[in-house]
């Protein structure tokens, strides 16, 4: 079975390549918004000053390092799901051997590889400038804390929009509810500005919900130099949200499609 | 006992429809108290198939032929009733069910755009555990024979409709399936493409005795394809059984048309009139009879240029709804 979903991975990996169109758009959704953010904190923060514990060169990386994040786990499964149910085209993959949930998660790969891929030259030659600029030090343990901060996340993230995605199997359009869901959830995992900016009761709170992990908190890991107790606790956090989150899924996702096999088809 | 592919046994879906009113406080008050209808797709419906059989699953639009075939394939569940598809039953949607049987939808296309035929084939290999070389040379023997070989390597949205339909015929009985569910398979195809069609499931059917389940508006698919029809109205079965002994059961009729004459005189026809315009009627004449009544009509001068044909298979079933909708 596993083959079928590496199968999968690799489906989804190839359409991306095979449209010049989406590479292109890609190149430029990842690129405008770190210059465009890049260009309003440097006009911000002069020479020593901080915001929220950041200096300049750190909001530079905290920016990069977003969208990094950004480009490797935010897949639209919520929009896609969103479609797929309302225009029947669930129903192709229902009677496939295979399981629902699983095949998105196969697509979502494929297409964050391919996003991972096309942009790998880009997040070279920003991390060789950083590094050659002496913006940036980075040691081998904060390198590994990252990639598996950044593997839970996308797995964090596919469950929380696969959850988001489902709503439509009881509500005929969700167009507005995903796009509010956006800006709030942008909002709370810090793709708009560092979390550390709000006042500390705000970002105490939300620091306690399962947002920061899509973002904030694999750039904290990386730019802040914590603790390796810190990181620690907070994947710890992380993979209870994960383990919570693919419980509530499996149990929305049953009720959905029987709600889909009973009246939508 | 014989044996039994698929087995339906009093199979109903019960829809509830919300109803949308005009006014903006009936809209609103909808949000909150809706109003909602029971609307019956399909009622009590039990029929059995044999293996190796052809079904034409016949019906006007919103009669339940596709709600039928959803819940024959898994995707929606009955509100009613039981349904067995190769001894599985489709609710529980095992993973060996899902390998009994194929889905092919002329209005939904199951094919990847940006990708070519050959990478979904390949994908369907993978998926459905089929040993590869045996895999390629059936590809290869089935695009040969729907005249598709050249285009396994094309992106499939550069492919027109008739070979991307070919392409979906071809995923569909690749994968060796038990049981093939085909829903208006041939809808905007042009003749040449639904000729090969009809001839690749036909030679299908008696090569690899495939169970076909077809529903087409489509009666020359239905005529050059099914052995055996079910005819629905309603939702309600009103035939079940051999293509040719409906044909015959209707088949003792004629239809005779000819040009109306100026002094045609419609009250003085004995024969019912299936259809009429300005200039030209038809009239449906017992086989017997076709030679007098032609006679009588020249002899009083009603009309002129007269043909006589059997009665097709969509006259009959025409008529059949007619008759129940009366």
């Amino acid at each position: 079975m596993l083959r079928t979903y590496i199968a999968i991975v690799k489906v989804s990996l190839k359409s991306i390549f095979a449209n010049k169109s989406s590479v292109v758009i890609l190149l430029f959704q990842a690129l405008i918004p770190s210059i465009v953010m890049f260009y309003l904190w440097s006009a911000i923060v002069n020479g020593n000053q901080t915001i929220g514990g950041f200096n300049k060169s750190q909001l530079v990386v905290y920016y990069i390092g977003v969208n990094f994040i950004n480009s490797f786990v935010w897949y639209a499964i919520d929009w896609e799901l969103n479609e797929d149910i309302h225009s029947g085209e669930l129903s192709n993959i229902i009677h496939r051997p295979l399981s629902i949930h699983n095949y998105y998660f196969a697509k979502m790969i494929g297409d964050r590889l391919a996003n991972l891929l096309l942009l790998a030259p880009l997040l070279l030659l920003g991390g060789i400038y950083l590094f050659v600029n002496q913006l940036w030090q980075i040691s081998f343990l904060v390198l590994v804390e990252f990639t598996i901060s950044l593997i839970f996340a996308a797995i964090l993230w596919f469950l929380f929009s696969y959850l988001v995605g489902s709503i439509a199997f009881w509500f005929d359009n969700l167009f507005f509810v995903l796009i509010v869901k956006e800006v709030v959830v942008n909002l709370l995992a810090g793709y708009y500005f560092p979390l550390e900016i709000l006042p500390k009761q705000i970002t105490n709170v939300v620091k306690s919900l399962p947002f920061q992990y899509f973002s904030s908190f694999p750039i904290d890991v990386l730019i802040q130099k914590q603790k390796l107790s810190f990181w620690l606790s907070n994947t710890i956090i992380e993979i209870c949200w994960v383990v919570l989150l693919y419980f509530v899924m499996l149990l929305v996702n049953r009720k959905g499609l029987q709600r889909y096999s009973d009246v939508m088809g | 006992m014989e044996q039994t592919m698929i087995d339906v046994k009093n199979l109903s879906k019960e829809y509830l429809v919300t109803n949308r009113r005009d006014s903006l406080k009936d809209t609103l008050k909808n949000i909150f108290k809706p109003e909602q209808t029971v609307v019956e797709a399909v009622k009590n419906l039990s029929f059995t198939v044999k293996p190796g059989e052809t079904i034409g699953f016949i019906g006007q639009n919103g009669a339940g032929k596709t709600t039928t075939i959803k819940m024959l394939t898994g995707t929606l569940f009955p509100s009613s009733g039981t349904c067995k598809i190769n001894g599985f039953d489709p609710t529980k949607r095992e993973t060996n069910f899902k390998k009994s049987i194929s889905v092919v939808m002329g209005n939904r296309s199951q094919l990847f755009p940006d990708l070519t035929p050959r990478d979904y084939l390949s994908l369907l290999q993978t998926m459905y555990e089929i040993d590869e070389r045996e895999f390629t040379q059936t590809v290869d023997n089935l695009a040969n024979t729907l005249k598709i070989s050249n285009k396994l390597d094309t992106q499939t949205r550069k492919l027109s409709l008739g070979e991307r339909m070919k392409i979906e015929f071809l995923a569909g009985v690749v994968t060796k399936p038990k049981v093939l569910f085909l829903d208006e398979p041939t809808i905007g195809l042009d003749v040449i493409a639904k000729r090969d069609l009809r001839k690749f499931l036909i030679k299908l059917n008696k090569d690899e005795q495939l169970t076909i389940f077809l529903t087409s508006h489509d009666m020359d698919d239905i005529a050059a394809i099914c052995d055996h029809l079910i005819i629905i109205n309603h939702g309600e079965i009103i035939w079940n059984g051999l293509k040719q002994d409906l044909l015959a059961k209707f088949g003792k009729s004629k239809y005779v048309t000819f040009t109306k004459r100026e002094n045609f005189d419609a009250t003085n026809l004995k024969a019912k009139i299936v259809t009429q315009d300005e200039l030209t009627i038809t009239i449906k004449v017992p086989a017997g009879e076709v030679e007098n009544a032609v006679a009588a009509l020249a002899a009083n001068k009603q009309g002129s240029d007269y043909q006589i044909s059997d009665l097709k298979l969509e006259d009959i079933i025409i008529e059949l709804f007619a008759k129940e909708n009366e």
